[in-house]
């Protein structure tokens, strides 16, 4: 049987991948779960992540390209690159929320910055 | 290739926290306003891109109507409003493509005008239209125009619009506005994409919110349809808020991206991971967030991502101090004055006044009444006589006026109909039971400095104020000569809070009196209950009163401001305030020493 820990790291791998749904499939064979286990923990570390420490995160593979830049993944496969809005996304209309003074304003202000200027 | 069209946003500016941009565009391609400065006028079709209206005049009316239900307005209300705005379009040839589009201020005179039976539904109707019109007209200046800015001009570059002095109905009134012009004026243009962003600060106070009483009845119908619109103008909106669940269901629905900062409140941590999709275990994530990180769901991905807010200040923003608002107004002004508003019917010309009333105003029957001369703008002497009065003394009771022009009450009637069938005066209120007093229009006002008549300052802006004012002080000169009195805005007398008229009796006593008349009993009595405060003061204190007169517009008034006195003072009258009506002051029977015998 897998442990939470285990389901969660499914999860930031991606579920829907064939190998990952394969190990979760496998896991419910009692005899097979401490091997399912090592098998995500060695699948977290070959994607660079400490399985005791995974990101809470994990940007999606095949996401576009952002065409508005606001800021920067700071968790998963793509950490460090930058993400922002689509043209695909406007139409559909966007919502910001946070309490006060947490940045909700500059991030409004980044968006319409890089709304108006040129594209990346 | 067909070039893409020019980006912009427009910014509903509700804590006045955007001027910070300003250094970042240039002035052409950012302006700044307040609502003051809007010059759009809610009566008047807007063009489209072959500069004609966009629609026909009685099809607008039914914008109209839907903008107005927003400050409460029902159907009696809303009915009265579209027959009166359509009389008006006709009256000024709007129907025949004249142009001259009635103002708020305009509609007011016209709803003036009428005379229903008193106490019958209709009258209620005006009553409450006119309160709401002139409410709006009070918050929103910017509305009370007569040829509105070119809308399609003024949207062609980034505009933040300052909200922070909009209170009230007012906002979302005029977000509405501002919804309904964007979609007639931009109909269709979302076609070619989205070329608009459209801001929203304090969004549930614009959208009708969950948490926000003022906007509830919003709730069902505007905000789907708000956002439906804007996309149809190729505007995508950006709603801003702190709570989540600030805003209605219906919105969160409408939102194909959300970005979340952090959340404190345990429910607002839960709605925000409902909205981004989180897995329970995520959830607690939305608390720990530090500033100017974000968990993010785009529309074109469901899955939530965890970034970083870039720095701003590499995009150059607050690298240089926000401009003041008289900074941002000064820099954007020149661009505003290229697209200019019309505020108010000019003046007739001394022409157009000799020859009758001046624009859109002339006689019915293009007539002059017998007697009449050029000079009078052809007014009979009688008439002229009469208008001279009410120019002069708006707050004079019939009665009286026929005493001192020697007019019986036929003549004056008939003087006084005549007047207000030209649109030189319109009625503007009743004191005591039945006392009607009239007020010169803006074309009567302007007739009359034509002539160098001299025309009576407005006091507190009402004429049943001044009227309530000067008949108390005249019944109190009356009773004893000895008595002086100070008007408000003479005297900064009384500690601070200053009373309409100030009564100094010859052993020393201080009197203050105020008028009663608006229909906010609870207002006036906190008004009222701070007069009374000074009346506790010490003997020894500058700014002690004795006690307190108020004189209430009428016996119904007066009883609804002595149960709002009562709700203020623990169910009991203030001890040393004298609440009376003007029927009773004005009384020639009326015995004032029983009140100053008890009072003082």
């Amino acid at each position: 049987m897998l442990s939470k820990e285990d389901y969660i790291l499914a999860e930031l791998l991606g579920r829907n991948l064939p190998e990952v749904r394969a190990l979760v499939a496998a896991a419910a064979n009692p005899d097979m779960a401490p091997a399912v286990h090592e098998m995500l923990r060695s699948l977290a570390r070959q994607r660079g992540w400490n399985p005791d420490d995974p990101p809470r995160f994990a940007l999606p593979q095949g996401m576009s390209e952002s065409d508005f830049i606001v800021g920067t993944a700071m968790s998963g496969d793509v950490a460090g690159e930058d993400v922002g809005l689509s043209e695909v996304d406007l139409p559909s209309h966007i919502g910001v929320f946070g309490q006060t003074a947490v940045g909700k304003t500059t991030l409004v202000k980044l968006i319409l910055l890089a709304f108006t200027g040129e594209r990346t | 290739m067909t070039p893409k069209p020019k980006r912009t946003f427009l910014v509903l500016d509700i804590h006045g926290e955007y001027r910070d941009l300003l250094p970042l565009y240039a002035p052409e391609e950012l302006v700044w306003l307040t609502a003051d400065e809007l010059g759009l006028n809610p009566f008047e079709v807007p063009t489209g891109e072959d500069g004609k209206p966009v629609m026909p005049p009685d099809k607008w009316i039914n914008n109209i109507r839907e903008l107005l239900r927003l400050a409460w307005l029902n159907e009696p209300s809303l009915n009265l409003l579209c027959e009166v705005l359509r009389d008006e379009y006709r009256r000024r040839g709007v129907f025949e493509g004249s142009g001259d589009w009635p103002s708020i201020s305009d509609v007011i005179e016209a709803l003036q005008r009428l005379s229903p039976p008193r106490g019958s539904d209709r009258a209620k109707a005006k009553d409450k239209l006119l309160d709401r019109l002139e409410s709006l007209r009070a918050l929103l200046p910017g509305l009370d125009v007569q040829k509105s800015r070119d809308f399609r001009k003024l949207m062609g570059r980034s505009v933040i619009l300052d909200l922070v002095e909009v209170k009230d109905i007012a906002l979302p009134v005029l977000f509405a506005f501002l919804v309904t012009l964007l979609r007639e004026v931009f109909r269709s243009e979302g076609e070619r994409g989205i070329s608009r962003m459209m801001v929203m600060e304090e969004a549930h106070e614009l959208l009708g919110g969950q948490t926000d009483r003022r906007t509830a009845d919003l709730k069902e119908s505007a905000p789907s349809g708000v956002l439906r619109d804007l996309r149809k103008t190729g505007t995508s909106g950006v709603v801003v808020s702190q709570l989540i669940q600030d805003v209605t269901a219906s919105v969160r629905g409408n939102l194909g991206t959300v970005l979340c900062l952090r959340q404190g409140h345990r429910q607002s941590v839960r709605e925000a991971g409902a909205a981004l999709n989180l897995k329970l275990w995520q959830e607690d994530e939305i608390a720990k967030l530090p500033n100017r990180h974000a968990i993010a769901r785009f529309s074109r991905y469901g899955d939530p991502v965890y970034l970083a807010v870039r720095d701003a200040r590499a995009l150059g923003l607050g690298v240089s101090p926000a401009p003041g608002r008289e900074e941002a107004a000064e820099r954007s002004r020149p661009i505003l004055e290229a697209i200019p508003f019309v505020k108010r019917s000019e003046p007739p010309t001394a022409a157009e006044a000799a020859a009758g009333m001046g624009a859109g105003g002339a006689a019915a029957d293009g007539e002059m009444s017998a007697g009449a001369t050029a000079a009078d703008g052809g007014l009979h002497p009688r008439e002229m006589r009469v208008f001279a009065r009410i120019t002069e003394r708006p707050w004079e009771l019939i009665e009286d006026r026929m005493d001192a022009l020697g007019l019986d009450r036929e003549s004056e009637g008939e003087a006084r109909a005549q007047l207000e069938a030209r649109g030189l005066i319109a009625f503007a209120g009743t004191v005591g039971a039945k006392n009607r007093l009239f007020e010169l229009t803006a074309r009567g006002r302007a007739f009359a400095e034509e002539r160098n008549l001299a025309v009576a300052r407005g006091g507190k802006g009402s004429v049943v104020h001044e009227a309530i004012v000067e008949y108390t002080q005249r019944s109190l000169g009356m009773h004893s000569p000895g008595f002086r009195f100070l008007r408000a805005g003479v005297s900064p007398t009384t500690g601070g809070v200053q009373p309409d008229l100030l009564l100094l009796t010859p052993g020393g006593g201080r009197i203050p009196i105020q008028a009663c008349y608006r229909n906010h009993a609870g207002d006036e009595a906190g008004a009222l209950m701070r007069l009374h405060a000074l009346a506790q003061l010490g003997p020894g204190d500058a700014g002690r009163v004795d006690f307190v007169i108020a004189v209430a517009a009428n016996k119904r008034h007066k009883a609804a401001l002595e149960r709002a006195l009562q709700e203020k003072n623990g169910g009991r009258m203030p001890a040393r305030l004298v609440l009376l009506d003007f029927d009773t002051v004005t009384d020639p029977e009326f015995d004032w020493a029983s009140v100053f015998e008890i009072s003082i």
